[in-house]
């Protein structure tokens, strides 16, 4: 388990364990890749304005950026999955079980900051990303699948679960992203942010980036 | 013209050992493998310790050349002190950096290009980034390394097309490698893993002749662009006439110690264990080493006996 203070950390130490953890080493659909399986990653206290711009390549800032809003943007729905399961989820049956007749959709993010509103301490406030009627057989399916929000003291507390991280390229954006969802809940519910969760099933690198993690980790090691 | 291919796996199993056996056999001079590839793990200590003995062996005659980037064998330690491939060629630091930078860089060019604008998003996310990294990191290698071609399996060849849709030509191995079994099969040529090392390394003599005709064969009118199954029936077609043709124009002499003269039936030719039991033999015939007839490597592998 990682325990820091700041998303950068966050990312340098989990690219740590690649050095130190024993890893399974596989042939991907994209090639030769080396995983950590189940890391658990938590953030105690993430700055609001971290500057993470110089830790990634540069000409990819606006595609990460992109993709970190993503949790955030309801009007974006059409080219974003995760927009669309957070803000939009296809709603297949109304709430006394009968299926629904039109194309009516669900708000998971305003039903969460309800439910902390009335009910802080409940351990039901969980919103889905993965979508079992088209993730399963999609060939890009989503990423993050669940994510949980407490605030039983009036310090909101969230956890996501991933299915898959490239540690190199995808670990920022993802944290970022629902950090950002994390800070906006807790403000629309009108109590503080707190500590952020990760729990990563498969949090991998592809042998094609170990070089420049490894420059990486020696820039932050000197 | 001289033929190498890229390879970049974790984990070779023995179909991924038959398919450079059969390159180093029939299409290309060097197939660079990557000096981290190992035996599949879950495979005996046995089949692994002679998958190592089978790389050692095409890289002691040259078929394979082993290559690393310099930096990422510190990851994988736990693994490199079971096996130790030697190197033939580093790509340094300095080296990686730019074709990364280079990498990224096109990436985000065609993206652009395809989105039509740099501000779009797509709705693959992050995926796109890394799907399309991996597919011009392979292409950027190649270049690197001087191959002409990559070596892919299926599960990576989708991979390919499926960021390249449309863009990318098919492969020329891929499509050779097809016609090659094509024509075993036809001609009933046994499978090339069964040579032995020096079997090998003598019937790379007569590759170019075979592999220059084949291409040459694919290519004609650009054919290979267009239907793949008809392309390989063709030229597996014209191989298989050529081989039948070129053999019936010969008069084969056995120098048997009575001097009895033997003319050998096109039945004999294709399917007698006689050749095969005589490969030596028959090797007299013709000045073998010096030829560049492209029908010389099927004969030699016909000849050649079997372990």
């Amino acid at each position: 388990m990682i325990e820091v203070d700041s998303i950068s950390n966050a990312w340098i130490e989990g690219l740590r364990q690649f050095k130190t953890t024993e890893l399974n080493r596989y042939d991907s659909r994209l090639g030769p890749c080396v995983e950590i399986e189940n890391l658990l990653v938590r953030i105690r206290n993430p700055r609001a304005n971290e500057d993470l711009t110089k830790l990634y390549p540069s000409r990819l800032s606006l595609v990460i950026d992109r993709y970190a809003g993503s949790f955030l943007d309801p009007d974006n729905v059409e080219n974003s999955t995760n927009s669309k399961r957070l803000y939009e989820w296809r709603k297949g049956f109304n709430n006394d079980g009968t299926p629904t007749n039109d194309q009516q959709r669900l708000n998971q993010v305003a039903r969460v900051i309800d439910r902390i509103v009335s009910e802080p301490g409940s351990r039901q406030n969980v919103v889905a990303f993965w979508d079992p009627e088209i993730d399963w057989t999609h060939p890009n399916p989503v990423a993050p699948l669940v994510a949980s929000f407490k605030a039983p003291a009036g310090i909101l507390h969230s956890t996501l679960i991933v299915r898959s991280v490239d540690a190199y390229l995808g670990t920022l954006p993802m944290f970022v992203g629902f950090r950002k969802l994390h800070d906006r809940i807790a403000q629309e519910s009108g109590i503080r942010p707190g500590s952020t969760s990760f729990l990563i099933w498969s949090y991998h690198v592809y042998e094609m980036d170990l070089p420049a993690i490894s420059d990486l980790l020696d820039r932050e090691n000197s | 013209m001289q033929l190498g291919l890229y390879i970049n796996k974790a984990h070779i199993w023995s179909d991924d050992v038959r398919e450079l056996v059969q390159s180093a056999v029939y299409l290309a001079e060097s197939i660079y493998v990557p000096t981290t590839v190992r035996a599949a793990p879950v495979l005996s200590e046995e089949e692994q310790t002679a998958i190592h003995m089978r790389l050692r062996e095409l890289h002691s005659i040259g078929a394979v050349k082993f290559w690393e980037v310099e930096g990422t064998k510190g990851f994988l330690a736990a693994q490199a002190e079971k096996v130790n491939l030697p190197v033939d060629l580093v790509v340094s630091r300095e080296q990686y950096k730019e074709i990364y930078d280079k990498v990224i860089d096109r990436l985000m060019e065609n993206r652009s290009y395809f989105l039509t604008s740099e501000t779009q998003v797509s709705t693959e996310g992050i995926a796109e980034i890394v799907r399309g990294k991996h597919v011009l990191w392979s292409f950027a290698m190649k270049e690197f390394l001087g191959a002409n071609d990559i070596l892919l399996d299926a599960v990576n060849a989708q991979n390919s097309m499926l960021f390249f849709t449309g863009l990318l030509a098919p492969s020329v191995v891929g499509i050779s490698n097809a016609i090659i079994s094509e024509v075993s099969m036809r001609l009933n040529i046994p499978d090339v893993t069964q040579l032995s090392i020096e079997q090998i390394e003598s019937c790379r003599t007569f590759m170019p002749a075979f592999r220059d005709d084949l291409i040459a064969k694919i290519k004609a009118d650009g054919g290979f662009k267009f239907d793949r199954t008809e392309v390989i029936k063709k030229t597996a077609d014209q191989i298989v006439d050529r081989f039948v043709g070129y053999m019936l124009e010969k008069k084969f002499t056995l120098e048997s110690p009575d001097q009895t003269v033997s003319t050998w039936t096109l039945n004999q030719l294709l399917f007698s264990q006689d050749i095969q039991n005589n490969s030596d033999r028959f090797f007299k015939w013709d000045n073998l080493s010096t030829s560049s007839a492209p029908e010389l490597l099927l004969w030699k592998l016909k000849g050649e006996p079997r372990a």
